[in-house]
């Protein structure tokens, strides 16, 4: 049963990663504004879950926790820098929200130290089936991430909601002059894209490095998945996932981490080539 | 732009202000005994450098409670290398060229240390590095001789890797004859080179090396290393892969069942940094270190009451290793300085130093002359409850002359 080995830990890798960059998507993909402290975000997130933890809070709060404050936290942040500048220029608010990563993971590592914090893994069960080892928390996070997609594309594609922010993001004057309040849409999809960015740092520290440092990494990989998967949609960001975190474990289960990282890259970088030129940034 | 020529008198006046400002500082530092501390404030090695400033400063609180060294009141001076050795080589410049430091100790990364070496060697200022990793104290230019100005206090691959292998094989192995070990590092220079010298003493030792890999270090997804390791029928994993990399491998490894198969151990791996970001799933890991603040000895006790009392906030888990080490470290250079009984004369230093012998809070430790790495006691230690636990003193341990030397 190796196959079923390597379809789950391919499943794994790829929720790990589409858990970290839906939060990105609503932003980013759909409102294409560059949040570069997106991985502070998540950083965040997991901060306050491991504080939230240390109380002896269930994992649950702990992870509502984590995105209630970075939920909120991104609503100051659209309201002080974003909101005016979304539509003047596409430079400001990724000049700003990189400034505020910066003033994230500076303010983290001068309130909290330089060594990193820990989550337990809420469950701590594994299980051995067909002479392979499972873990159960990371199945429960493949469970999450296809109910987040799932959720992400009905929202979008079913609901008058999501009819209204295809509209905006297609032509957001004529979307005004039909009543819509783009500004109130835009800042209710930045704070959801908060709250996920937090629940993601929640749900991913068990797995993952929380110091002041590791937000980069979270802001990386989450761009690569948005820009990679297309941007206007959740069937884009679930394929990025799937190229991204499960072909580069599929890679790495015959070869070096090394080898499969770069491999990935090559093919992130050829289909980038040959993607339409309308699914890239302006 | 034009420049207002009003302006022109004001900014002459704040220059000359600031130069005389740094006149004073220098004034200062002729009465004072000035310990010049590198330490890495931000970037990979920020709670190395932290813990580095936070035992230089006991000890300085210490000194100058004695009377200071050799009659000059002790000033510690901290510059930030930032984790990068070209920031580190500029403030090494600073702290000898503006602070007037008589001592440097620090640094972080081990190429902070090489870009440091050049600088205080050439200023005839003594260098105490402080990290552990290869030897660092040959003559620039000619690895058969060692330096006249920097000297080792963290230990060398070829300090533990021996001792450890044999402990473990008798200890936690139950002395197993068939011992399979894999070995897993970081992708860069210090794992790469510990894990093999410790593969060659482990295959003397008729170990069977069932793997070796080495990954990046921003690598976050560890599944396919872990299944290649459970497939091997390794009993023994040693990883070599410092910081964050190794808390996101304990996790992953943990959760997918590893510590069930194999024994756990590494160096570095289970560092002070690292055992506190990550949290319970350090328990049960095995490590070599010549420090653990549950030490029962008189120097010990102090200086974890002092460290309590000074800094109470700090629960620093697995302990003040790393703070522990500093403190030791600027001990025995001001003893040397008293027993040279001059501040400034890095002959007379050189020669009471390398015939030091202390007992500090890690133990005994001495100065080898043959080159002036810190002679020093090594300790099996499992981490329970994130502190480190001792299971075995594994003796004194000395590295042998200048093998292994990392300076060009």
């Amino acid at each position: 049963m190796i196959g079923l080995q390597f379809f789950i830990d391919f499943m794994v890798a790829s929720s790990v990663l589409l858990i970290a960059a839906m939060g990105l998507f609503l932003v980013f993909g759909l409102y294409r504004v560059v949040n570069m402290a997106h991985g502070e975000f998540v950083l965040l997130g997991g901060y306050v879950a491991a504080q939230m933890q240390s109380t002896g809070a269930p994992f649950a709060v702990c992870v509502l926790a984590a995105a209630v404050v970075v939920g909120f936290a991104s609503l100051v942040l659209d309201a002080a820098l974003i909101g005016r500048q979304r539509l003047s220029s596409s430079l400001t608010p990724l000049l700003a929200t990189w400034g505020v990563g910066l003033l994230i993971s500076q303010g983290i590592r001068l309130i909290m130290g330089p060594t990193g914090v820990s989550v337990t893994d809420p469950v701590g069960r594994s299980f051995e089936f067909a002479g392979s080892v499972y873990s159960v928390y990371q199945l429960i996070l493949v469970f999450i991430a296809i109910i987040l997609a799932l959720s992400a594309w009905i929202l979008i594609h079913r609901t008058k909601i999501g009819l209204r922010v295809r509209a905006q993001v297609t032509n957001e004057t004529l979307s005004e002059l039909h009543g819509v309040n783009t500004r109130l849409q835009f800042s209710t999809a930045f704070f959801i894209g908060g709250m996920l960015a937090g629940a993601a740092g929640a749900l991913l520290a068990p797995l993952a490095a929380i110091n002041p440092s590791s937000g980069s990494s979270f802001s990386i990989s989450s761009f690569m998945v948005v820009i990679m998967g297309g941007m206007n949609h959740v069937a884009g960001q679930v394929s990025g996932a799937l190229v991204m975190g499960g072909g580069r474990n599929l890679i790495g289960t015959f070869s070096s981490v090394t080898i499969a990282t770069l491999a990935t890259l090559l093919i992130v970088a050829l289909i980038l080539a040959f993607r339409g030129k309308d699914d890239l940034v302006d | 732009m034009r420049l207002d020529l009003k302006l022109v008198p004001i900014l002459t006046l704040l220059a000359v202000l600031l130069s005389v400002s740094a006149c004073w500082r220098s004034a200062d530092s002729d009465t004072e005994f000035v310990v010049g501390l590198l330490a890495p404030k931000i970037g990979v090695m920020a709670g190395h450098g932290e813990s580095m400033e936070m035992g230089a400063a006991i000890a300085v609180a210490q000194l100058n409670e004695e009377g200071g060294v050799n009659g000059q009141a002790v000033k510690l001076v901290v510059l930030d290398t930032q984790s990068d050795p070209g920031v580190a080589a500029q403030r090494a410049r600073e702290i000898i060229g503006r602070n007037k430091a008589n001592i440097v100790l620090g640094t972080g990364l081990s190429s902070e240390t090489l870009a440091v070496i050049p600088i205080t060697t050439d200023a005839g200022v003594p260098f105490i590095y402080s990290m552990d990793g290869e030897l660092k104290t040959c003559a620039i230019g000619d690895s058969s001789a060692v330096s006249n100005a920097v000297w080792g206090a963290g230990f060398t691959e070829r300090m533990i890797v021996e001792p450890f292998l044999k402990e473990l094989r008798s200890n936690v192995l139950d002395g197993a004859e068939d011992v399979k070990v894999y070995f897993l590092g970081g992708d860069y220079v210090y794992p790469r080179s510990t894990n093999e010298f410790a593969r060659s003493v482990a295959e003397e030792m008729g170990f069977q090396v069932v793997g070796e890999e080495y990954v990046d270090v921003s690598t976050t997804d560890y599944t396919p290393v872990i299944r290649r390791i459970s497939s091997s029928n390794a009993n023994l994993l040693i990883v070599t892969n410092p910081g964050s990399a190794a808390a996101i491998f304990m996790r992953q490894a943990l959760q997918l069942g590893l510590d069930q198969e194999v024994a756990i151990t590494g160096f570095a791996t289970f560092a002070q940094e690292a055992v506190a970001e990550m949290g319970d799933v350090s328990q049960g890991a095995l490590y070599a270190n010549r420090y653990s603040d549950l030490l029962e000895n008189p120097q010990n006790e102090a200086f974890v009451e002092r460290f309590r009392k000074a800094y109470p906030e700090k629960t620093l888990l697995p302990g003040p290793t790393v703070a522990a080490g500093s403190y030791g470290t600027l001990m025995i250079a001001a003893d040397a300085y008293r027993r040279a009984g001059r501040n400034d004369d890095l002959n007379l230093f050189r020669e009471a130093m390398n015939t030091a012998d202390m007992q500090l809070p890690q133990g005994r430790v001495q100065v080898n002359p043959e080159n002036q790495i810190f002679d020093q006691h090594m300790y099996l230690l499992v981490v329970n409850n994130q502190k480190y636990e001792v299971l075995a003193d594994l003796g004194m341990q000395s590295h042998p002359g200048l093998a292994g030397c990392s300076v060009p």
